[in-house]
């Protein structure tokens, strides 16, 4: 189905929403041209499927992508982490960086420290936009744990390089990625998708941790951030542990602390 | 359609279609920092800027930080400003300028924006672009010249909700501009270096820029913070000054980019932009400074990978802290390099993840640091609206504005305007000035006589003009129109009243007083327990000073009302330990006692009734005569020498007491107490009563007894401002060594009067003791005699008890003997049976006729009666001095400010001394002193009260104690707690049409002024 509506992922509800593409009211799916456009899709998706060297620097009309699964887990424990709101931003990218974003997804991890996030497409790629380091990126939160967020690159060329990337911590991962994408292959795919991703536990203070949120805040633009209420959710409920825990009234002075969470609710109510 | 609403209408078309439709047509692109960093960084700055403090509440009166803006999106204006960030890398294929990163370069040492070779110029330079300074640009709509233009419409546009989009388009287009200072924290934006990076492996836009891609994925695990916001005169010297302190100049100095590094592993080779040919001079490749570094030593190697990697290192120089931070990774070799010069080839540099965590670790926070520079450039401009009284006219107030920047303004134009009930903002008549010449800081810009009724509404000025060295600035000041706020006890909990409702504090109804602070935003509560057990606690209220909004927060339980959002400021503050008061005291007392005997002897002759011999009657009496004798006489004293110390372990048997005569919460969230301290009086000696002893016909001691006190000179006391957050003297009204001596007199007279009684049935003599008083009429009868009883003070030196300017207001004298009262009474024999029935020889006595003479009148020595704190003041206090001069009571309020050693007096009160007048501080204000003032009418005894405001020119009365109904309140507002308005100082006491009344409610309770700042 192409985006737009919620399905339920094996491992727990799965909120998903396509900012394009979305099908547009009153007209039935499976229509004469959607099908006509699927399948002049897919014809082309065709063509692309094995590019030449050549034809490297040329970019598909469309993008599809592969579900994301993976293991959450405890870096110090490597006991899995239950709860935790995970978050598939899939955006293109531009001369500059941002570009369109294509899919967003939610999801949180289960008992087992799993979660899974559907895949998408066919979507078309407006001009200029080709799938980079954020196709998609992924970010993590539970509280008690340093936010994560996970740029993507090229698994094969990894592989060729380095290895098999399971053999790697997350730690070094995210230290060392490299810049080589895919942004020529129809099929996109997450990077982290089948690995054990390594969550860091806080051990910080109350200010460091408010420091930790105020930039996981904007791991989603205020525009697609009515996508992602279960993490925008997670961040709100903070603010409980910081009248237990006040941050350090010197560095975190009021007007910081209330800017924090208005900016997270302004967020929920563009949901 | 003017030039300034057609770029309006088109901002907002922007906008909207950046906002809502313009993901479908965008292409986003970007020369820069990632846009995520560049949204991380721009909170950041937000956070270190003015911005995070209270500056917009207190300046503009933002009352939300949230703001309805363009696109109809409501958004924090941190948010507003991170968005606007983010957007300057936008491309609008509908706008005059399709392509603005075009506009985010700026090479410093050629003076140069984006170049191609053939091309030249691609865009403007950075700054130009950001500033559109010298001349404007077409397309763009987001520079420091609209930032400008939106915050003068934010400041005067007629409709609230115009003024609120406008103000969010502020932050908005600030945004955008600190985008391109940030920008100049990335060497390839000061190196000319492309790196568009699409379309690889061809990459026509040049290569992508590592340094903005790890900082992207690596920004949350990299210090941003850590450079303080370096300042500047001139805009543009953010990104250049010229002699190296702009970021681009800081960038382009230090650090080189992907494509512009060495080409040469030689001494002294620079980087060179390969596209144009541009050489830059600095930095330099210094082959001593070259690292081979195992990769295994490395922070995060890559997994499986041996080996070494070789970095060349640089000292990086600050012009603007002068630091030269050493030791930086400046360029790696490539892993090719080995290879490459085993075949003789020309090493390759390469920019690695290693090289760029080390720039960033500078460049971020420099960004940062800038950024945050740049707001705080924006509004650095500060006005202070004062308004005081029209010394004639009550229904004008003076209105200065004063120049509070950092810089001098001028010249502009100066506007004010006011709120009307509806929220429109409409100018004030006749008050638009032109300023023709620069006002330094901290001068008036100008006074004004206007309505006093403006006093009671939301007034803004604007200013617009020249600010230091910036051409077009703004400056904004929003003033609240006053209002009054009270405190009261409710009955389960303290209660703040405004005129929009009654909220609960939340405290509870355990403290015993909870009063306002200086600030409008700040409370004091205390306990009610005294000494050592008493707990003080001060609160905030989380809004700004001069903020009328209550905030609320929910009730400790979920059934509970909301209560006012406050939290503890500062820790509880209890009396103990000891405070020393810094003053040291040689007390000198003494009394010179002595006891005079008076021996009268006198004959009465009484006949009685042969047939009822116990009915009996004074044929005669006669006074033979009196006898004075001096049987006892002894000094009584003691000099002590003593440092005062506010401590609750001080022993009761001390030379001194003290007692904390209030609290209050000073500016600073420290709490004060005005301590007072008096010299005690020891315990008393008893000394026997000589008598003559009929018996022994001698003068004896008698088993009765008298006492003999050492009062202290009371009232004179010491005052202490006490720091006691801090444990420090804040002021005092004495000196630091004081001298104290007391001498008095009493010669104590005793009498006896030896009656013989004559009568037919039985003669003898009976002894009684007659009486010493002055206040017994004369009667008939024959003087027996004159005795002189001396007693008074024969010395009273205060020497250092009051401070030069407490002297200065009569309130110390020069050691002088004040006086001695001599005591010259007369013997007068009296017989107080008027029926002339029964035996009445009882009724014979003596009683003494005092007239006093003074052998030196008082001195005109003013006392402290009273004292409380001005309210309004800085550190300002109204002292009640009192002065009996024999006949007149006089009463002097004078406000005293000791930490200028300022005295300002205030009209006083003199009351005949027969009226036995006592007059007590009500409260006071800045110019004005409410004092309570009660009289005993002679002969009635009637009690009369009367109540006086004064002020230093003149004294309005008013009948009965109408204290409970007025207060003075800050900074020179009489307040009716009953109509709950303002009143003139008239005679009348006129209401004035303002401030909004408070709801209903009692009237007891603690009242003050928010607003009008």
């Amino acid at each position: 189905m192409p985006g737009g509506s919620s399905n339920r992922s094996p491992d727990g509800p799965t909120r998903r929403v396509g900012r394009t593409l979305r099908r547009r009211p009153g007209r039935p799916a499976g229509c004469v041209p959607a099908r006509l456009a699927l399948a002049a899709c897919l014809a082309l998706a065709l063509a692309w499927i094995r590019p030449t060297q050549a034809s490297a620097f040329i970019r598909p009309p469309f993008y599809t992508a592969k579900p994301v699964q993976a293991t959450v887990v405890d870096e110090a424990t490597r006991q899995p982490v239950e709860g935790v709101v995970v978050v598939a931003v899939w955006e293109l990218s531009t001369i500059s960086g941002r570009g369109h974003v294509l899919q967003i997804d939610e999801t949180v991890t289960n008992a087992q420290g799993r979660f899974s996030l559907p895949g998408f497409g066919p979507r078309l790629r407006p001009p200029l936009h080709e799938a980079q380091d954020r196709m998609p990126y992924l970010i993590l939160f539970k509280h008690g744990y340093v936010p994560l967020s996970l740029h993507n690159t090229s698994r094969d060329k990894f592989v060729a390089a380095f290895g098999d990337p399971k053999e790697w911590t997350t730690r070094q991962l995210t230290a060392n990625l490299p810049l080589t994408f895919d942004a020529d292959r129809v099929v996109q795919e997450s990077f982290w998708n089948g690995l054990t991703i390594e969550l860091e536990p806080f051990r910080g203070t109350p200010t460091r941790w408010f420091e930790l949120l105020e930039h996981a805040v904007s791991f989603v633009s205020i525009e697609d951030s009515k996508h992602t209420p279960r993490f925008y959710r997670a961040l709100l409920a903070e603010r409980a542990y910081f009248e237990r825990n006040p941050p350090d009234a010197g560095t975190v002075k009021p007007a910081r602390f209330q800017a924090l969470f208005i900016s997270i609710q302004s967020r929920l109510r563009q949901e | 359609m003017p030039r300034h609403g057609r770029r309006r209408a088109v901002k907002m078309w922007w906008v909207a279609a950046t906002g809502l439709v313009a993901p479908a047509l965008s292409l986003s692109p970007g020369l820069s920092y990632e846009l995520k960093t560049h949204e991380q960084i721009s909170t950041a700055a937000f956070s270190r800027s003015i911005l995070s403090g209270t500056y917009l509440e207190e300046q503009i009166a933002l009352a939300s930080p949230e703001l309805l803006g363009p696109g109809r999106l409501r958004l924090h204006l941190r948010d507003w400003l991170t968005l606007g960030s983010r957007r300057e890398d936008d491309l609008n294929l509908i706008s005059w300028q399709p392509v603005r990163v075009r506009h985010h370069f700026y090479d410093p040492v050629h003076d140069r924006p984006l170049s191609a070779p053939q091309v030249g110029a691609l865009g403007s330079r950075a700054p130009d672009w950001a500033l559109e300074d010298p001349v404007t640009i077409s397309g763009q709509e987001f520079s420091w010249r609209d930032a400008r233009r939106s915050f003068h419409d934010a400041l005067t546009a007629e409709l609230p909700a115009a003024r609120e989009v406008e103000l969010a388009r502020t932050f908005l287009t600030l945004g955008h501009v600190i985008h391109l200072i940030q920008d100049m924290a990335v060497p390839e934006h000061t190196r000319n270096d492309w790196h568009a990076g699409l379309l690889g492996p061809i990459f026509p836009a040049g290569t992508p820029s590592i340094y903005e891609r790890r900082v992207d994925q690596r920004i949350r695990g990299l210090a941003l913070t850590g450079y303080a916001p370096p300042r500047f005169d001139q805009l543009r010297h953010f990104w250049s000054t010229g002699d190296g302190r702009g970021l681009a100049e800081f960038t382009n100095r230090n650090f080189v980019s992907k494509d512009t590094v060495f080409e040469a592993l030689e001494e002294g080779a620079v980087g060179r932009d390969r596209r144009t040919g541009h050489v830059y001079p600095s930095p330099r490749l210094q082959l001593a400074l070259r690292e081979d570094v195992d990769i295994a030593t490395l922070p995060d190697p890559p997994h499986g990978l041996s080996g070494r990697v070789t970095f060349f290192r640089r000292h990086v120089d600050d012009r603007v802290t002068g630091e030269v931070l050493e030791d930086r990774r400046m360029v790696s070799l490539s892993l090719f390099d080995a290879a490459l010069e085993r075949r003789g080839a020309r090493p390759i540099f390469t920019v690695n993840r290693y090289v760029v965590d080390d720039a960033a670790s500078l460049l971020l926070p420099r960004a940062v640091g800038y950024s945050a520079a740049l707001l705080d450039y924006f509004f650095r401009g500060r006005l202070e609206l004062d308004f005081d009284a029209e010394p004639v006219n009550e229904d004008l107030s003076i209105l200065t504005v004063v120049n509070r920047s950092p810089e001098p303004i001028g010249p502009g134009t100066l506007t004010l305007y006011r709120d009307q009930a509806d929220g429109r903002r409409v100018p004030v008549p006749g008050t638009t000035v032109e300023l023709s010449a620069a006002v330094a800081p901290d001068q008036p810009i100008t006074s004004l006589a206007v309505q006093r009724t403006l006093e009671g509404q939301r007034l803004t000025a604007v200013y617009r003009g020249q600010l230091g060295q910036e051409a077009e600035a703004v400056i904004g000041k929003v003033r609240e129109g006053v209002e009054v706020e009270q405190i009261f006890r409710g009955a389960t909990d303290w209660m703040l009243r405004t005129a929009d409702g009654a909220f609960p504090l939340g405290l509870g109804t355990g403290p015993h007083v909870v009063k306002w602070g200086d600030r409008d935003d700040t409370l004091l509560a205390q306990t009610f327990l005294s000494g050592r057990n008493m707990l003080l606690q001060a609160y905030r209220i989380n809004r700004a000073e001069g903020s009328r909004r209550v905030p609320l927060k929910p009730g400790p339980s979920p059934l509970a009302p909301p209560v006012v959002d406050l939290a503890p400021l500062g820790e509880p503050v209890t009396l103990a330990p000891p405070v020393d008061l810094g003053t040291h005291v040689t007390y000198t007392r003494s009394e010179d006692y002595a006891q005079q005997l008076v021996t009268v002897r006198a004959e009465r002759v009484v006949d009685c009734d042969p047939e009822q011999p116990w009915l009996c009657w004074t044929v005669s009496k006669t006074v033979h005569g009196a006898e004075t004798s001096l049987p006892y006489r002894e000094v009584f004293g003691f000099t002590r020498s003593f440092a005062l110390a506010m401590d609750v372990g001080l022993p009761a048997d001390a030379p001194y007491s003290w007692f904390v005569n209030d609290v209050f919460l000073n500016r600073d969230g420290d709490i004060l107490g005005l301590v007072e301290v008096r010299l005690t009086t020891p315990p008393a000696t008893r000394v026997p009563i000589w008598r003559y002893d009929s018996s022994t016909r001698s003068v004896a001691p008698s088993p009765e007894t008298t006492s003999v006190v050492l009062f202290s000179p009371s009232p004179h006391v010491f005052l202490f401002v006490v720091n006691l957050s801090r444990r420090q003297v804040v002021a005092r009204t004495s000196g630091e060594a004081v001298s104290l001596t007391f001498r008095t007199v009493r010669h104590f007279a005793a009498a006896d009067v030896a009656v013989s009684v004559v009568s037919p049935r039985a003669s003898g003599t009976n002894w009684y003791q007659a009486t010493l008083s002055g206040t017994e009429q004369p009667s008939s009868g024959d003087p027996i005699g004159r005795f002189e009883s001396r007693s008074g003070v024969t010395q009273w030196d205060l020497a250092g008890l009051h401070r030069p300017e407490l002297v200065s207001a009569g309130f110390a004298v020069l050691p002088r003997i004040v006086g001695v009262q001599t005591l010259h009474p007369t013997a007068v024999l009296i017989d107080r049976n008027h029926t002339g029935t029964g035996f009445d020889g009882e009724a014979l006595g003596v009683v003494m006729n005092v007239r006093s003479d003074f052998d030196v009148e008082p001195s005109n020595v003013l006392a402290i009666a009273d004292v409380v704190r001005s309210s309004g003041t800085d550190e300002g206090y109204t002292i009640l001095g009192w002065w009996d001069s024999h006949n007149v009571e006089r009463w002097r309020p004078v406000q005293w400010y000791p930490l200028a050693g300022r005295v300002v007096p205030l009209a006083g009160v003199d009351l005949p001394t027969d009226l036995e007048s006592f007059v007590s501080l009500a409260g006071a204000n800045e110019n004005s002193a409410l004092l309570r003032a009660e009289v005993t009418l002679q002969p009635s005894r009637e009690r009369v009260r009367t109540t006086r405001l004064v002020t230093p020119s003149r004294e309005i009365v008013a009948a009965g104690d109408v204290t409970p109904r007025y207060r003075l309140l800050e900074p020179h507002w009489l307040y009716g707690v009953d109509d709950l308005r303002f009143h003139r100082l008239d005679a009348n006491l006129t209401p004035l049409a303002f401030p909004r009344p408070l709801i209903p409610g009692p009237a007891p309770g603690a009242y003050h002024v928010v607003g009008g700042r």
